[in-house]
């Protein structure tokens, strides 16, 4: 039967040839281009997380739906040490985070006003590696700001400047003080250029009354790993009373994930298009191979072939077809993904003039990246691949069912 | 006379082999109908975002003072709009127009505050532009007694966890940089997208707040038609305006028409692939269609019709093969997009990531008789491409001989 069906493949050269060349196409498409967009959405995912929010962050459970000054981590030291407790953290820093307005002899603009621990953020974020002038703030700081450079020059402030801000403390009283730019950072998101300003928690506290008090945690997981993620989270809140909720980023998150969730949903729409017409195109030239062969396979059903061994016979051709289509097309798949993963493309040269793409970023308040890696995952490509062999295969269904119903001798006398 | 022969034997050859023909067609139209759906979606989609950014914001031409696009300091304001308004008001492509106050600040509940950018309307005429009473998604479209209330957006109402009825404090800059807050109420949060982290109140009320005087930020104006207003930006460019800067919307989000422009493109690339694909379908039953004819060619020959005849025949049949699979596929096409115009999908479930995006969740799609033209064109095209190989290789194998072979 296997020599039968890779006679015939030999023999309908035409066939065979578009067979394999369709086959190869839509699964080269099929895996490259989604590993190459799933990659481009899993580094700006991540860009997003660690540059600022983190994998988990704790609050008080009230504060998510009543973000007051009353839903606050109010016994900070004792919450932070259980939360380094669990199982899976590897740092973990407290933050207050409010808003305040910062004055200077001209102007008085609104933005972040946030205290972090210098040193644990440092191990967090990406605030320290993103200094561009001065100093990241040190432990010992007093009224020394680190401030976005897009928020320093809307203030029209530089280095060592001195500027007053006005907030209200954790305790509604009105707090007010100045202080020196000692750093500027850029960081890939305008927006957080635009408006965040950090100071060191331990004089933010004696200004603002927040003394072990805090808005949130934010831990560094040991795994990137989602699913050792969402087990560390589960980790703090098994260390934590109810009054507290661990978040991974998948909550903290959730819009800027739902947003590549659905640039999913369109690519594979869009992908979906070129299948159904390459589809309709191999499943036309094996309708149109088969029917060729009517007589033939009246001959065959004449001397005794069962409809099964038809059936698989021609189910033989197309899996040899597809095996070889299918195989090429994901095997130079994988390599381009593999090398793409190791070599990133450069965005800028990606998307060349057709697109501004920092201003894009800017505009829908993305942060900012340079290279966008191929995601090179195995299980990914295998099952990708494994829907167009499947695919490839089903395109004979209708002509095998065709083949079958007719009796030996109407297909015999068949022109 | 003879042509009409020739229509007809293509009319009664395409039935000869039912199955081969209706896969053909069900190609062209399910491909078809894919491709139009996903074009009306995508400019839908764009459309839907120049509008709520446009109507909502600054409108499809914008004047505003000197330096105030780059600094967003109310100190550049424009005194006396009377004139240019006048200019605006005379113009019979203007559709409407509406000025505006823009100035950052901080909003704050009892618990919590925010940075917002404030914008200040008269209600009655914005709405006439925005189309603001669609957008709202609870409370009443006013700005109370006094005009004492607020209209925010659905994400900052989010963000600081706050509904129709609740206080907040407003405080920000006035013209003589002194801090100054007042108290307003909620009485409105709107889900347009372009106000969609944006506080709306009184005009009257912020330019009192702010010491501003009749001075306003800027013009917002609406076209009848928007393909008018890069010509009618450019003409007020022209004019003696002194301090004051004109943009087109195509200026102010130049993001916006460079993703129409790649959305023009991304569609081109996809009609062209799938068509290319789908002569590769047509060519291949073509071919055997000719190939299994081929004596019957060589006795039409051989009583005198000639090859350029039977051509056109084999032409005639791939034409209506593709005439129905177009007719199919753009009567269901059609049809989806009435729907998909007339209902969209709703994304409502991911709507903070659509608003993300300055995106509609309620996504539309547009008709336009482009996606009709277009795709017949490429059709036949497609078509005609697709015959010339089946043709070429019928004449080299000279049907007259095939005869002997009887």
């Amino acid at each position: 039967m296997f020599k039968m069906a890779l006679r015939q493949i030999l023999a309908y050269k035409q066939r065979t040839i578009i067979t394999i060349l369709l086959t190869l196409a839509a699964t080269y498409m099929f895996v490259f281009l989604n590993g190459f967009a799933h990659g481009s959405r899993m580094i700006m995912i991540d860009a997003g997380v660690k540059l600022y929010p983190g994998f988990i962050k704790v609050i008080n459970r009230e504060f998510d739906e009543t973000p007051s000054f009353e839903n606050l981590i109010f016994d900070m030291e004792d919450t932070l040490k259980k939360v380094k407790s669990a199982e899976g953290v590897e740092v973990a820093t407290a933050r207050f985070e409010t808003f305040a307005l910062y004055s200077t002899d001209e102007e008085t603009i609104g933005g972040m006003f946030t205290a972090i621990q210098p040193d644990s953020e440092a191990k967090i974020s990406k605030l320290k590696e993103s200094l561009i002038e001065g100093e990241y703030l040190s432990s010992d700081d007093t009224n020394a700001l680190y401030i976005g450079n897009e928020f320093a020059s809307r203030l029209n402030v530089k280095l060592g400047d001195t500027i007053s801000f006005i907030s209200t403390g954790a305790d509604y009283s009105f707090a007010a003080d100045n202080i020196v730019i000692k750093g500027i950072f850029k960081t890939g998101l305008f927006s957080f250029n635009n408006s965040a300003a950090f100071m060191n928690k331990k004089y933010f506290d004696e200004v603002m009354a927040s003394k072990n008090i805090a808005t949130s945690i934010v831990v560094k997981p040991v795994s990137e790993d989602d699913d050792e993620i969402l087990n560390i989270t589960q980790n703090i809140q098994n260390n934590l009373s109810d009054e507290f909720w661990a978040q991974s980023y998948f909550i903290t998150m959730e819009e800027l994930i739902d947003a590549m969730i659905i640039d999913e949903v369109f690519g594979y729409f869009q992908l979906g298009i070129f299948f159904v017409v390459i589809f309709f195109v191999i499943a036309i030239y094996n309708y149109l191979n088969i029917y060729g062969r009517i007589r033939e396979f009246g001959i065959l059903k004449s001397i005794g072939t069962t409809p099964a061994q038809i059936t698989k016979m021609l189910f033989l051709e197309i899996i040899i077809l597809g095996s070889i289509g299918v195989g090429i097309g994901s095997g130079i798949a994988t390599w381009n993904l593999k090398y793409l993963n190791e070599n990133p493309v450069d965005i800028h040269k990606l998307y060349g003039d057709a697109i501004d793409i920092e201003e894009y970023m800017k505009e829908y308040d993305m942060v900012m990246i340079d290279a966008m890696p191929a995601d090179y995952n195995l299980e990914s490509i295998f099952w990708h691949t494994l829907f167009v062999y499947i695919a490839t295969i089903l395109s004979v269904l209708y002509p095998i069912i065709m083949v079958n119903r007719l009796k030996p001798v109407e297909a015999m006398h068949h022109v | 006379m003879f042509e009409n022969i020739l229509i007809k034997m293509a009319f009664k050859n395409i039935f000869r082999r039912l199955s081969r023909t209706i896969l053909t067609a069900t190609m062209i139209s399910v491909s078809l109908i894919s491709l139009m759906i996903m074009a009306g979606l995508y400019e839908g989609m764009i459309v839907q975002m120049v509008d709520a950014t446009t109507k909502s914001d600054s409108g499809e031409v914008l004047i505003q003072a000197k330096d105030f696009r780059e600094t967003e300091q109310i100190k550049y304001s424009i005194k006396d709009s009377k004139p240019i308004e006048e200019i605006i008001k005379n113009d019979p492509r203007v559709e409407s127009y509406v000025t505006k106050i823009r100035a950052q600040g901080l909003i704050a509940t009892a618990g919590y505050a925010k940075n917002v950018e404030i914008i200040g309307v008269d209600l009655e005429k914005d709405v006439k532009q925005s189309k603001l009473d669609n957008y709202i998604m609870s409370g009443e479209l006013t700005f109370g007694k006094h005009d004492r209330g607020v209209i925010i957006g659905q994400t900052l109402a989010k963000d600081l966890k706050i509904s129709v009825g609740k206080k907040v404090i407003i405080t920000t800059q006035d013209i003589n940089n002194e801090v100054v807050s007042i108290a307003l109420k909620v009485q409105a949060i709107t889900n347009s997208t372009g106000l969609a982290k944006s506080l709306l109140m009184s005009k009257t009320k912020l330019q009192k707040t702010l010491g501003l005087g009749n001075s306003i930020s800027q013009i917002c104006i609406i076209m009848k038609n928007r393909a008018d207003s890069t010509t009618f930006a450019n003409e007020l460019k022209l004019q003696d305006l002194k301090d004051l800067v004109v943009y087109d919307w195509t200026e102010l989000y130049s993001m916006l028409k460079e993703m129409e422009v790649m959305m023009t493109t991304i569609n081109i690339i996809s009609y062209a692939f799938v068509f290319l694909v789908a002569s590769l379908g047509i060519f291949g039953v073509v071919l055997v269609s000719v190939l299994e004819r081929i004596r019957e060619f060589g006795i039409m020959m051989a009583i005198g019709t000639r090859f350029r005849d039977i051509a056109k025949m084999i032409i005639f049949e791939s034409l209506i093969i593709s005439t129905i699979g177009y007719i199919a596929g753009a009567i269901i096409g059609a049809l989806a997009l009435l729907y998909l115009s007339a209902y969209g999908i709703d994304f409502s479930a991911f709507d903070d990531a659509f608003l993300m995006f300055g995106m509609d969740p309620h996504m539309k799609a547009i008709i336009r008789p482009a996606f009709f033209t277009d795709t017949l064109i490429a059709i036949y095209i497609a078509t005609i491409l697709a015959v010339l190989l089946p043709i070429r290789s019928l004449k080299k194998r000279k049907p007259v001989e095939s005869i002997k072979e009887l």
